[in-house]
C-alpha cells in the first residue's frame, strides 16, 4: 500500500507498476510482474490518494529490498513520467524474506 | 488454568467477528496498525460474506499478560472491489496463535497464515519513507505485506 501526493496543477494517475519477475524475454532471463490496483488510482492535484498496488510474483523471494518501477501519467495535457520505489522489506538480520516464504 | 476462558473466547470473538467490527476491539499491536490502514483506504475491498470454522483452539501457556494458543481455523471471505469484482479468499490460521492483554482485556496480535506468521510477512513505514519522485509527485509506502 503507498499514499500518492500530487503537487502538480494537473489530475495525476499511476499507470503502471513493474516489478522484476522471472522468465525470458528474448534473449533476457527476466521478466516484469506488473501490478494489479485497487484504491485511488488517479490523484487530484493538490491531494493525497492510497493505493493498494499488488503483484503476483513467479519467484521465491530471496531479497531484503523490493524495488518496484513505476510510470504516472498526468493529464490535460497528457505525459508520462517515471520513478523506481525501493521497498525494504526486512531489516533484521533473520530471518529473510525467503525465509518467510518457505515456512 | 486461570484466564484461559477469556483468552479463548478473545480468539474466537477476533474469527467470528472480522472484518464486521472495529478491528482494535479485536487486534492490538502492529497488526492493527495494518489493518486500520487498509480499513481506513477508501475504494478498497468490501467485505461480502466472511465465516471461520473453528476446527481446534486451545491454550498452551498463559504467562503475565501473553498467552499461546494452538489451533487450527479455516476461514473463507467474499469480496467485492471498488469495479464490482467479487474476490473470494481462503486461509488456514494455525499455531503460533498469540494474544496480549492490555486494560484487562485479551488481542489477538500475531498467528500463522497459511504457514508464514503475519508479523513476519508484513512491513510498515513511516513517514520517513516518503520519495520525492519528482513533478511534484510525492510517494509514501504505507505497508507491505508478503501474502500466498
Amino acid at each position: 500500500m503507498l499514499s500518492m501526493t500530487n503537487g502538480t496543477a494537473r489530475e495525476l494517475g499511476i499507470e503502471q507498476a513493474a516489478m522484476q519477475g522471472k522468465g525470458r524475454i528474448g534473449p533476457w532471463l527476466r521478466s516484469r510482474e506488473y501490478a494489479v490496483f485497487s484504491g485511488e488510482r488517479w490523484v487530484s492535484p493538490g491531494r493525497t490518494g492510497t493505493i493498494a498496488v499488488i503483484w503476483s510474483l513467479g519467484l521465491p523471494l530471496t531479497l531484503r529490498m523490493l524495488r518496484a518501477e513505476l510510470r504516472f501519467r498526468q493529464l490535460d495535457p497528457e505525459s508520462l513520467s517515471t520513478a523506481e520505489l525501493a521497498l525494504p522489506f526486512s531489516t533484521a538480520p533473520e530471518p529473510t524474506v525467503a525465509a518467510y516464504a518457505t515456512l | 488454568m486461570q484466564g484461559e476462558g477469556d483468552v479463548l473466547a478473545a480468539a474466537r470473538r477476533c474469527f467470528a467477528a472480522r472484518p464486521n467490527v472495529p478491528p482494535e476491539t479485536i487486534l492490538a499491536g502492529p497488526l492493527l496498525d495494518y489493518v486500520e490502514l487498509f480499513e481506513g483506504m477508501s475504494g478498497f475491498l468490501q467485505p461480502l460474506i466472511w465465516n471461520a470454522n473453528v476446527r481446534m483452539l486451545r491454550v498452551q501457556s498463559l504467562m503475565g499478560d501473553a498467552a499461546f494458543c494452538d489451533c487450527d481455523v479455516v476461514t473463507v471471505g467474499s469480496y467485492a472491489t471498488a469495479a464490482g469484482t467479487r474476490l473470494r479468499s481462503v486461509g488456514r490460521v494455525t499455531a503460533p496463535l498469540v494474544l496480549e492483554r492490555a486494560h484487562n482485556e485479551w488481542r489477538v496480535v500475531d498467528y500463522a497464515l497459511n504457514g508464514r506468521r503475519v508479523l513476519r510477512t508484513i512491513r510498515l513505514y513511516d513517514s520517513g519513507a516518503a520519495v520525492h519522485v519528482g513533478g511534484g509527485v510525492t510517494l509514501q509506502p504505507r505497508a507491505l505485506e508478503l501474502a500466498t
